[in-house]
């Protein structure tokens, strides 16, 4: 892997003067060097993005395809590893125990299909964008396009909004500023960056931000471990020593055990039923996500993004081994508090700082001054952001932890920021309205479009954060966009390559029945309160549910491809093309730029 | 004058799509029925059956299962994956230049302007490659 000369002459000095500036910064005030640690952040990643801008259509659309495997691997998992997996997950799993997991198994695992089913022949394909796909497998009929852009669009709109929260939660958790400003912070950093070269300066900020949101996410756990004794020889094999003591503690008051399970709901429902189906649709959903199926384009062969893939799932999976152990961690500090005088407790540093925030609740209901686990409520977020402070860290690992957050907020929040643009001017602008507009107009478009839709997001997730009753939702379209993306473009894009008959009437049908059987679910059940329905006499939550819409959508666009005529020939060598590796080292851009050649239906 | 092809692959003779074919699919569909059973089979006793099974000495094996071994054997699963998928293309890529001669002229020029064929054996990696 070459480096570019840049990287030296700018962006090792800029990372020097970074730490420098912190050290310097934190010696006069740890208030202003938080405030920087944060801040210079942003910057970096502003440095990193221009270093690494993109000047043409391919470059902007697809990094050019020269992306390394591993490269490729970490900003994936970048892109995948949002507030919601860093701040959101462990706390997840320290409310809801064994109950959590799908979260684990279900965000991880739908990456090993992913390398099965999906990568390998979306780089094939060599089209630019998911619509793109879908139209050539179409045979280049424009409603399929149209189609899946308003799928892209519910999926990423709803997602990038619930990042933008995470974002403004971040800025406001960590540096004291209400969450609504925080909120255009992010926007001023994501905006900044992702217009400044498209996909290529994306990558290699996103490929920078894993770096920083992995380690910082590390840091303080691991430091915890030490503490308790727990590297013997490695905390991921011994924090179970830690479960024990937490579950002799609820079973001497009582209480259902951190590991039993199907005691709590998820989505709106328990049992075993709901639990497999959770995970599976998380599963399936992480592969539908159109900002995972993007990175496939950008490594230089279909074995490479294969093999990106499974990168991508080492280092998603360095985080995801870690929440469980965070949420044990902060579970049994929580559970240090029973049975102890309330006014005692009051008195404890962490406890007297978070009680103001409302992460964290006391309320002694028996009036008897001694605290009952039920009488202590904890809001998930605190079990990341509050980690240094149970266990009395050094003050700089709080605002680490909030740098951490921020990267993961925000290179998730750049990644679909780009689809969506590239939604608009590549599916929609350059397809349907100027076909001939020319490259330079092409990425001029794309980068005004990354400013307006950045401002149109941030804008929803500020009145997001205003509204309390909103909020709440947006915290559950994180799941629901998994949902939307398994019924939506899931089962297609997998037929599109293992079954030719698939016709483009079948393509549409399916996306249009998934998300039709997806969605009034989603508002009745999720939104309106409805009461769930019954599989096997187990009730089956929102996101359950997804495994049923996901069903609809492949059962359709098989029926309607079977019951209507076969796509022709140059449709079927198409489809041979994705199922075929390279015969030779191929051009890393073969193909038009306009696809144009594929459009022959 | 030969036609100009910018995908050789597409206009490979059918035996030789077929060939990887039947290799890519079984392939393919025994590691997801082994995915099926880290996503979803194994899950299923382990509320019951490990439910007081303790990994390490400490480690509850119910919580282990999900929390931990279910992503390290998918990671496993994906590289063992690419490296026999990696071994079929390979294969395919030595039977296309062993059957050069019989190649369409305007296939062969497009894979010579790729970088393969016969006259500098497999350009690409030219790596001895086991029968699969």
């Amino acid at each position: 892997m070459k480096l570019h000369p840049d990287i030296f002459r700018i962006l090792l000095p800029a990372v020097l003067g970074y730490i420098l500036i912190a050290v310097v910064v934190g010696v006069g005030s740890a208030t202003a060097a938080s405030m920087w640690l944060v801040i210079g952040s942003i910057l970096l990643y502003i440095a990193i993005a221009y270093v690494a801008r993109g000047t043409t259509a391919s470059e902007v659309l697809v990094a050019e395809r020269k992306i390394p495997p591993v490269v490729n691997g970490a900003a994936t998992a970048a892109d995948w590893m949002s507030a919601a997996s860093y701040l959101s997950m462990a706390g997840a799993i320290a409310l809801l125990g064994y109950d959590g997991l799908p979260y684990i198994i279900g965000w991880t695992l739908g990456y090993t299909i992913h390398a099965f089913f999906i990568a390998p022949y979306v780089r094939k394909s060599e089209t630019w964008t998911v619509p793109d796909l879908v139209e050539a497998r179409a045979g280049g009929w424009g409603p399929a396009r149209v189609v899946a852009v308003v799928m892209l669009f519910i999926m990423s709109l709803t997602y990038l909004t619930a990042q933008l929260v995470g974002a403004g939660v971040v800025f406001s958790r960590f540096l004291g500023i209400p969450a609504t400003v925080g909120v255009f912070g992010a926007l001023f950093g994501m905006g900044l960056y992702a217009a400044a070269g498209g996909w290529k300066s994306i990558t290699w900020t996103q490929f920078a931000q894993y770096i920083v949101l992995i380690i910082c996410y590390l840091l303080p756990v691991t430091i915890v471990a030490g503490l308790l004794g727990l590297w013997k020889p490695l905390p991921w094999f011994t924090y179970g020593e830690v479960i024990q003591l937490v579950e002799a503690r609820e079973k001497a008051f009582g209480i259902s055990t951190f590991t039993q399970p199907f005691a709590k709901p998820l989505g709106g429902a328990s049992g075993q039923l709901n639990w497999i189906l959770s995970a599976l649709l998380l599963m399936l959903g992480t592969i539908g996500l159109p900002h995972i199926l993007m990175r496939s384009y950008m490594t230089p062969t279909a074995s490479q993004a294969r093999k990106s893939v499974g990168w991508a799932l080492v280092f998603i999976g360095l985080l995801y081994m870690t929440a469980p152990m965070y949420a044990t961690f902060a579970r049994y500090a929580l559970s240090g508090l029973w049975g102890r005088p309330i006014a005692e407790i009051q008195t404890v540093g962490w406890v007297a700082k978070f009680l103001p925030t409302g992460l964290l609740r006391i309320d002694d209901k028996n009036g008897d001054g001694v605290l009952q686990p039920g009488e202590l409520t904890f809001h998930g977020d605190i079990v990341v952001i509050g980690m240094p402070d149970f266990w009395g860290l050094p003050w700089f690992i709080a605002p680490l932890v909030a740098v951490g957050g921020l990267a993961a907020a925000l290179s998730t929040a750049d990644g679909l920021l780009m689809v969506m643009t590239t939604g608009l001017t590549r599916d929609i602008y350059r397809r349907f309205i100027n076909p001939r507009a020319s490259e330079r107009a092409e990425i001029t478009m794309t980068r005004i479009l990354v400013f307006v839709l950045s401002v149109a997001a941030s804008l929803m997730a500020y009145f997001a954060i205003s509204d309390p009753r909103f909020a709440f939702y947006v915290a559950l379209l994180v799941a629901w966009a998994f949902v939307f993306a398994a019924a939506g473009l899931t089962p297609i894009i997998i037929l599109g390559t293992f079954w030719k008959r698939l016709n483009r009437y079948g393509i549409v049908a399916g996306m249009l029945a998934g998300m039709s059987t997806a969605l009034p679910y989603v508002i009745g059940v999720g939104i309106l309160g409805a009461k769930p329905w019954r599989l096997g006499g187990e009730p089956i939550g929102t996101i359950a549910w997804g495994c049923v819409a996901c069903a609809v959508n492949l059962v359709a666009a098989v029926v309607v491809s079977l019951a209507t005529r076969p796509e022709p020939e140059s449709v079927m060598r198409f489809v041979d093309r994705m199922r075929l590796p390279e015969l030779a080292v191929a051009p890393a851009i073969a193909g038009g730029a306009d696809g144009e050649e594929r459009r022959q239906g | 004058m030969t036609k100009r092809i910018e995908h050789p692959e597409e206009h490979l003779p059918q035996k030789h799509k077929d060939w990887y074919w039947q290799r890519l699919f079984p392939i393919t569909m025994l590691f997801f029925a082994a995915w099926t059973v880290i996503a979803v089979w194994w899950h299923l006793p382990a509320p019951l059956a490990w439910r007081t099974v303790l990994l390490f000495g400490n480690m509850p094996a119910l919580w282990y299962l999900a929390a931990f071994i279910s992503i390290w054997v998918g990671v496993a699963m994906i590289f063992v994956y690419c490296a026999i998928m990696d071994r079929v293309d390979e294969r395919l890529r030595q039977q296309v230049v062993e059957d050069w001669a019989a190649l369409p002229e305007d296939v062969r020029a497009a894979l010579r302007a790729q970088g393969l064929g016969p006259e500098g054996a497999r350009a690409a990696a030219g790596r001895p490659v086991r029968a699969v």
